[in-house]
């Protein structure tokens, strides 16, 4: 919003009406008054004795008082209709207040929460009354009428269990009468569930209300004609299965190892399950009921699904029982009763049914009913398929064939007034395999591939087929799209919405559906006979009428399940239609295509899940050998340079091949073909926002396969993408897998990593490609960059010749390929070069001459740098395989020489000056930052300490900072909020930088605090801050300057403010401070305006500034200083040395306050007076400062 | 989106659309300004944080709700001994205090590449405006130190 708009709606001259929320009030006090009136209750009586004496002491609090006052209505309706639960429970009300909460789904009407407990403390009485109504009114929805939003059975339980407490009598007595009072099936189970394990009875529930529950619970299992479960069965499965975590085995094992207890651990349950091995039935009955069902997570899985077959086991079951099961209200999410206990049982008893059908249609109606949406389908497959075989339309096959639609989809969620048919993917592995099935259907009809899935957000669907050769990207409506591209190529089929059923949200009803491929006749059939026997109301809706045929006379397709196998064995990469695509736009592009024909029938036949089938392998070599390993690599090479591009590669249909190609190369293992595995693993961690890597299992594989190759070289190459990559997770797969090789290696794996870094065969900066006696291609490289250029008859020439396009054109794509690898290795070798001061390296002299100044790739970055030999005290620049001093002379090495990478902070300053002299004079240009690299000293009293307070309480724009923060390659992401700060773990030494700031989900701005070390990697946020920090001392000078340079970068780019007070304030207050919104900085804070307005006010402050880029120049006596417009902090302009002046501010007399209507810009004001500060700098009388500036 | 003016009576839908507006003089924004200004939330911070000051404790990190309540107990109780901490409501008499302190040269006010030093001459805003109150005493406060 622009300043102006700002300004109007603060004005009130923008706002929003809402009229809606009048008229619904209406009906609510309708209902209020004719409750009063006809139960015989007394408003005044309600408003003297009740409401005014509540409303009183919710008064005390002058917030809430304000907010009575204008929002009276909101608690009269709330109390009077908790009151009147309390008092006339009478159904009819019941079922309208719990109806206007479900289908006004305004938050405002009937909020209990306006009944205030904290505050009517002192009146028990009250408090009682109210929490009486409410509980009765959560216990009438969750047995009556269902609607999740007020309450379910699990709500009743923990209701009652508060009510047990002593002296809450008044609420207990009332909300058993009730729930005793109602009919339902769980009754005995909601009873018996209340009730405290047996061991676990403290004085803190009433004894009377206790026995009373138990009386209750005993009677109704007694009275209860729908078990025939026992008080001693009851008593024995709550014990075993619904406190199964007082078990012994549960509580001594770790929370993260629960998952591996099975029956086997459980000697209880096994007892229990021999015990009542004659009352099988009962127990399901008991466990059907058990509403702690509700979450069976990975901890549980195993126990529950091993008690579910245990009690299954051969168990077969009659018509009565079985309808008796299904009518019970299961636990929400029921994949555990559906998938382990019903699934088998039904099967199991499927053949001595009466009935069979009739149980199955209950099956499915119970399905339907707990998974409301069509996303929840893909959750319950066995028991949808197991209600599949419901032999309906069992002789007519068209009918069937519909029906059948709707237990295997795709599903979809439909406006049957809108013509646009969407896909829901499932929400495991976001479909994948639902798209695929649809591919599998769509090639019956024309040759279909799928290219590429695009993974957003579960029910958000992006994916492209390639259909008969043409690419056809498909968004959520892809089915109506698809009936699109069928009236385009006058295909008589059409998809067709199968209706499941409906649900109401929002004011609109949605239809649940499964969609079929039918041709003209079948969709007749369906309006005209399916239609009006299943599901009359589609009849003559919008979405049936915008599906036109032209063609009438198409034949049927056979409807593909989602379980159906693949068919074809033997199929060659020529005839199977999906591959199609890849022949014509890759492989009949390489130049022995034709034997690429056999090979990729081979690598479609790849067998082996982690480990490559040594058969196939074997096969594989053979297919190789026709064309030599040569050719292959090389041709391999050119075409996975340009498809790995495509997203094909990374779907799971295409798992295997890809497998194939890591695997062929692995074994190759020569330069070239681990380069291609690279190339692979980087596609595959290719990072895809919202979602992740875009295939983890393929990178993982690649991985493996370089981890496994025995070729140093592999090493070398995952230690080039780890320094390159800024991907978190990526770098730490690769560090798992060069750990891996790491294992069977000696010796410092940086060395190793040096002596691993390919040269791709490169002498003296070229490399040259024969094409044929002709023509040669030579990569070169030149001041730092690498081109191709062309050998015509001995001649260099940069284009290329035409003959090489015309008559070698294949050549010259694996040329090109090739190239493309060898440059992102080069450029990965840059970054590799900056971490030499991060990880603080050193070599000895023969090391660092072979690995570094004589490697082809990585001797091109060392030239032009400056180099020190911290064992004989002495630095020099490496000037063309030369040594040469800051005077300018040659000099020689001794062999016990100890080489380091120069860096202005391990030297004094007129060294630091000499050297930038040098450069400026020969005018050299290095290819990384050193002469003129910020470098920031520390004095000895800060390497005393564990933290550095310089760069704290900067208020940083929070998501601003994550993105850079990201992007230099520390981690720092949204989640735990108060414990989450950026973080960098340095591997080689071993420890983790941390730069702590209070973050909060709610805060425009981050204050940040300090900066310290901890040893090993504490990267993962814990809730404790972590105590044990280095000495700022013990960390190596290089780290630790690289480490602020990056801080400095943060702040200089997401500043908004420097204010230590506020920052220091809000951290004493810990969780009681409120959000740092952004109103509570200033909209002037970025160094644009700030520029603007410094030079405006620099006349009257009398300083005289000039600027360059963000920087402001000042011009003291001593030196020339450059502050940073964004951050604030300040250099010595020439050797960018940091200056480490921390702001003192103290608080204003209270005479000189002036209060102004827009917030502060409070770095503007740092920055002035240090500019202030800095223009008398021969007047500074402390001496630490006055060190700092020379 | 439905408008209405400030004493919410009519609706109107054409503002939105303004390149500029004028301001009569430099009272009239400023008395604008301190009249959308949002009530202070720092208030309470510096409420609480006075608070912790006067009765020596360090943090709030370790009380209890009882002590907590019983501290915004006393707060509300012994309000009046904290006189500096009441943020005027009289926007009128704030804004004549700020153009008194511009006119005394104590504050400078810089509407987008320039001071104003008319306060009676119009002042038109544009979307990309900007306001800076610049107060000159400030900066004495502000000292350097280092570790």
């Amino acid at each position: 919003m622009s300043l102006l708009e700002k300004l109007m709606e603060r004005l009130g001259w923008l706002t929003q009406s809402n009229e809606s929320d009048f008229y619904q009030n209406l009906a609510i006090k309708d209902l209020i008054f004719d409750w009063f009136n006809n139960e015989g209750l007394s408003i005044k009586e309600f408003e003297n004795e009740i409401l005014n004496p509540s409303l009183q002491l919710f008064n005390q609090k002058e917030f809430v008082a304000s907010h009575i006052e204008s929002n009276y209505s909101e608690y009269f309706d709330a109390m009077a209709i908790a009151y009147l639960a309390s008092e006339k429970p009478k159904q009819e009300y019941l079922e309208c207040v719990i109806k206007y909460k479900h289908e006004n789904r305004n938050r405002n009407l009937l909020d209990f929460s306006r009944i205030r407990y904290r505050e009517l403390a002192s009146r028990p009485d009250l408090m009682m009354k109210f929490k009486t109504g409410e509980s009765i009114i959560r216990a009438a929805n969750a047995i009556h009428f269902k609607y999740d939003i007020v309450g379910n059975m699990n709500a009743m339980v923990r209701d009652l269990q508060f009510a047990m407490q002593k002296d809450h009598e008044a609420i207990f007595n009332p909300l058993i009468d009730y729930i005793s009072q109602q009919d339902f099936l769980e009754k005995s189970y909601i009873l018996n569930n209340a009730i405290p394990p047996s061991n676990n009875v403290d004085n803190k529930f009433s004894e009377a209300s206790l026995a009373t529950l138990k009386a209750k619970a005993e009677s109704s299992i007694e009275n209860d004609e729908n078990t025939s479960v026992t008080k001693e069965l009851a008593k024995a499965y709550k014990d075993v299965i619904i406190y199964y975590k007082e078990l012994p085995a549960f509580k001594e094992t770790e929370f993260k190892k629960q998952r591996f207890i099975g029956l086997k651990k459980c000697p209880e349950v096994l007892a229990f399950l021999q015990n009542f091995a004659d009352q099988k039935e009962s127990i399901i009955d008991l466990h059907l009921g058990n509403l702690n069902l509700n979450y069976v997570g990975r901890n549980e899985k195993k126990f529950f699904t091993e008690f579910a077959k245990a009690l299954t086991k051969q168990l077969v079951v009659s018509d009565g029982k079985l309808k008796k099961y299904l009518a019970h209200d299961f636990a929400k999410n029921t994949e555990h009763i559906f998938d382990d206990l019903m699934v088998p049982i039904i099967e199991q008893s499927l053949d001595s049914l009466e009935n069979p059908d009739k149980i199955l249609g209950l099956l499915e109606q119970k399905i339907y009913q707990k998974r409301e949406r069509a996303e929840g389908f893909y959750a319950l497959k066995k028991p949808l398929n197991l209600a599949g075989q419901n032999s309906k339309y069992k002789d007519k096959p068209t009918l069937r064939k519909i029906y059948q639609r709707k237990y295997f989809g795709p599903y979809g969620l439909v406006n049957p007034e809108n013509p646009y048919m969407n896909i829901i993917l499932s929400d495991k592995k976001h479909g994948d395999d639902v798209v695929e099935d649809l591919q599998r259907t769509l090639n019956q009809v024309y040759p279909t591939s799928v290219k590429s899935i695009s993974k957003h957000v579960q029910w958000l669907a992006n994916i492209t087929f390639n259909i008969d050769g043409k690419d056809y990207k498909f968004t959520n409506e892809i089915f109506w799209e698809l009936n699109k591209v069928f009236k385009e190529k006058e295909t008589g089929l059409r998809f067709v919405p199968v209706p499941i059923s409906t649900f109401f949200s929002n004011g609109h009803t949605f239809l649940n559906c499964a969609y079929a491929l039918l041709n003209y006749n079948e969709f007749q059939e369906f309006i005209n006979v399916y239609l009006p026997e299943e599901f009359p109301q589609l009849i003559g809706k919008t979405i049936l009428n915008e599906i036109q045929y032209q063609n009438t006379t198409a034949k049927p397709l056979t409807p593909v399940s989602m379980n159906s196998e693949e068919t074809e064995g033997e199929s060659l990469f020529l005839n199977d239609p999906s591959w199609k695509w890849f022949k014509d736009s890759y492989v009949d592009k390489l130049a022995s295509k034709n034997e690429w024909y056999s090979l990729m029938n081979v690598i479609m036949k790849c067998e082996g899940s982690s480990k490559v089938n040594k058969k196939w392998l074997a096969e594989m070599d053979v297919a190789i050998n026709t064309i030599g390993q040569e050719r292959y690599i090389s041709e391999l090479g050119s075409m996975m340079s340009d498809s790995l591009k495509e997203d094909f590669w990374f779907i799971e249909a295409y798992r295997q091949p890809v497998k194939g190609i890591v695997w062929s190369c692995q074994s190759i293992a020569t330069e070239d073909a681990l380069s291609i595995i690279v190339s692979i693993v980087k596609a595959a961690y290719k990072k895809i926002p919202m979602y992740g890597p875009r295939s983890a299992a393929v990178g993982n594989l690649g991985l493996n396969a370089l981890a496994s190759s025995g070729n140093d070289l592999a090493f070398g190459m995952m230690n080039l993408m780890r320094n390159r990559s800024k991907y978190q997770r990526f770098i730490k797969a690769i560090d798992k897998y060069l750990e891996k090789f790491m294992s069977g290696v000696e010796g410092d794996g940086e060395i190793f990593a040096d002596k691993s870094i390919p040269d791709f065969g490169f002498t003296n900066g070229e490399k040259k490609i024969e094409v044929s006696n002709k023509f040669s291609a030579v990569f070169l490289i030149k001041e730092r960059k690498l081109s191709k250029q062309w050998m015509v008859n001995g001649e260099l020439q940069r284009s290329m010749p035409s003959e090489i396009k015309s008559d070698f054109k294949a050549e010259e794509k694996e040329i090109a390929a090739e190239f493309k690898r060898i440059n992102a290795a080069f450029k990965d070798v840059k970054a590799r070069v900056k971490t030499f001061w991060l990880y603080d390296r050193e070599w000895k002299l023969e090391d660092w001459k072979s690995y570094i100044v004589h490697h082809p790739l990585i001797g091109v970055y060392a030239d032009d740098m400056i180099w020190m030999d911290i064992q004989n005290d002495h630095s020099f620049i490496l000037s063309d395989g030369k040594f040469i001093d800051v005077e300018g002379r040659e000099v020689s090495l001794a062999s016990d020489s100890r080489i380091k990478l120069w860096h202005p902070i391990l030297v004094e300053s007129e060294e630091v000056n000499s050297w930038q002299t040098y450069i400026y004079q020969n005018n050299i240009k290095q290819p990384l930052r050193q002469a003129f690299r910020e470098h920031y000293p520390f004095s000895s009293t800060e390497l005393e300490g564990t933290d550095s307070m310089r760069f704290a309480h900067h208020f940083l724009n929070s998501r601003k900072l994550m993105a850079i923060a990201q992007s230099a390659g520390w981690i720092f992401t949204y989640a735990h909020q108060g414990q989450s700060w950026p973080r960098r773990f340095i591997k080689q030494k071993n420890m983790t930088v941390h730069l702590r700031c209070d973050y909060h989900a709610q805060d425009y701005a981050t204050p940040s605090k300090e900066m310290f070390f901890t040893e090993g990697n504490t990267t993962k946020v814990e809730y404790e801050t972590p105590k044990d920090r280095l000495q700022l001392s013990s960390i190596p000078k290089t780290t630790l300057s690289e480490c602020c340079r990056d801080i400095d970068l943060f702040i200089a780019t997401t500043s908004i403010a420097n204010d230590p007070e506020l920052s220091t304030e809000s951290e004493d207050q810990k969780m009681y401070r409120g959000d740092f919104h952004k109103s509570h900085f200033s909209d002037n804070a970025s160094a644009s305006i700030r520029k603007e307005v410094i030079q405006i006010l620099s006349p009257v402050l009398k300083i005289a500034p000039s600027f360059e880029k963000n920087y402001m120049i000042i011009e003291g006596k001593l030196n020339t200083y450059r502050i940073n417009l964004g951050s604030g902090f300040a250099q010595i302009k020439d050797s960018q040395k940091h200056i480490n002046l921390l702001p003192d501010i103290k608080p204003m007399k209270s005479s000189k306050k002036i209060q102004v209507p827009i917030e502060d810009d409070e770095t503007l004001y740092i920055i002035l007076a240090k500019a202030l500060f800095l223009t008398k700098d021969d007047k500074i009388k402390d001496e630490k400062i006055r060190s700092m500036l020379v | 989106m439905q408008l209405s003016i400030i004493n919410k009576s009519k609706a109107k839908s054409y503002i939105r659309a303004l390149p500029s507006y004028d301001f009569e003089s430099s009272l009239d924004l400023v008395l604008t300004l301190f009249l959308i200004h949002p009530s202070d939330d720092r208030l309470i911070e510096m409420h609480i944080y006075e608070l912790l000051s006067d009765t020596g404790l360090k943090s709030l990190d370790n009380l209890g709700i009882e002590e907590l309540a019983e501290l915004i107990h006393y707060l509300s109780t012994y309000r009046h001994r904290y006189p500096t901490l009441t943020i005027d409501e009289d926007k009128e008499k704030l804004s004549y205090l700020l153009m008194a302190a511009i006119k005394r040269e104590d504050v400078i006010l810089i509407i987008d590449d320039d001071e104003v030093m008319n306060l009676s001459k119009k002042v038109r805003l544009t979307e990309d405006s900007t306001i800076c109150f610049f107060k000159r005493g400030k900066l004495d406060s502000i000292d350097f130190k280092t570790l």
